[in-house]
């Protein structure tokens, strides 16, 4: 459903920009053309939740750039609100916080995994199905936003059989 | 991958129980300890800490899924697996449940003796039909529970537990702290394992049989 409404076109690139950073127009386009498949998603996906409950998301991040880059936070037109969260454990405890920014080095890889760094995906517009894809458009300082299609799956995940590792 | 699914969440405190039963402790000495110390009588080690004794028996005063107050006496002659978490949880507490779906899927028929309590620690947004809707995305045998502060508090002291309550961010939302521990009961209500997800569906599912098997 979300597939279709021209998220990564042109038009929504030049509305959202134009919504407050007229300015940015022009350097978005230099940016582009520098930074052109720079970066690499893959293996992205939603572990959708009923009740309209929050959905974690996931990805490999790769940087193939000369320069470093910071992601910073991420936006969907079929959530309301999205966060880059981590989740952390100690002494026994699980703890979920905000995360600021996460940075990718020139030519690494960052990993958002279950137990770790996850997107935290807010207020579904509509129920997020399973099979469907979502958009969500990556934002980041020192390179212009990656739009990704995330593939949705359920409250459990994918849970490839390797997952058995004892 | 799997590593990064599971390995960073493994339950690294309780301290007051380390000396017993870490799977790291193996050999003879360590296994024949734990055996005087809680009596297992089948010899073979349990892939997950073997507790049995160290913490008293289940007991709490909660409201279900259902919206109805219960007690341990409602869930009576079933193996308990408790776990708290709490429904605004898209990351750890729906894998941790994920581990345990997978385990009993493993058990097959067996898995009737089993049931999984979800305790959520975040009332205000752990409301009954949420808290059903959560926890039927992993099966029958899970069931919601929460309470007001003080049931839930009770409830985590009496496991050694915590939580707690991130600040608000400009959206309203926070995050809550809590145990990722997952603690198996008998059907007589006695404590027996600290179970630890890590361990994957096959290492779980082989301790429950166990335990409902051998009670």
């Amino acid at each position: 459903m979300f597939g279709r409404m021209g998220f990564s076109g042109r038009l929504v690139r030049v509305l959202s920009v134009s919504a407050g950073m007229g300015l940015a127009l022009l350097s978005v386009g230099v940016q582009s053309a520098q930074n052109e498949e720079t970066l690499r998603v893959e293996a992205a996906w939603v572990r959708a939740m009923p009740a309209g409950l929050p959905a974690g998301g996931y990805f490999r991040l790769h940087n193939g750039g000369a320069t470093a880059v910071s992601l910073t936070g991420a936006e969907s037109p079929a959530y309301g609100h999205v966060m880059l969260h981590q989740t952390t454990h100690q002494s026994g405890q699980s703890q979920m916080a905000k995360v600021e920014a996460v940075e990718v080095p020139a030519g690494a890889m960052v990993e958002f995994a279950p137990g770790g760094h996850h997107l935290m995906l807010m207020s579904p517009k509509v129920p997020v199905k399973l099979g469907e894809r979502v958009q969500v458009r990556l934002l980041f300082e020192g390179h212009r936003p990656v739009d990704v299609s995330f593939a949705v799956h359920g409250p459990q995940g994918k849970m490839p059989e390797d997952h058995a590792h004892h | 991958m799997k590593t990064a699914e599971f390995a960073r969440f493994r339950p690294q405190g309780f301290t007051r129980l380390g000396a017993l039963g870490r799977k790291s402790v193996t050999g003879l000495g360590a296994a024949a300890l734990v055996c005087l110390l809680t009596a297992c009588g089948g010899g073979a080690e349990w892939n997950n800490r073997d507790i049995s004794g160290l913490m008293p028996p289940l007991e709490f005063e909660l409201y279900s899924e259902t919206g109805a107050q219960v007690t341990a006496d409602d869930f009576d002659g079933q193996a308990q697996l408790m776990f708290f978490g709490f429904t605004h949880c898209p990351d750890i507490c729906p894998i941790t449940l994920g581990v345990l779906a997978k385990a009993l899927d493993q058990l097959g028929p067996e898995a009737e003796a089993v049931d999984v309590l979800f305790v959520g620690v975040d009332p205000e947004r752990d409301q009954p039909e949420v808290l059903a809707e959560y926890t039927d995305a992993f099966g029958p045998r899970f069931v919601g529970l929460s309470g007001t502060q003080e049931q839930l508090k009770a409830l985590a002291k009496r496991y050694r537990v915590s939580f707690s309550y991130e600040d608000r961010d400009a959206t309203g939302a926070y995050g809550v702290n809590h145990s990722s521990a997952v603690y198996a009961f008998d059907e007589t209500g006695k404590v027996r394992l600290l179970i630890d997800a890590d361990t994957g569906p096959e290492a779980i599912a082989a301790d429950l049989r166990r335990l409902i098997r051998e009670g």
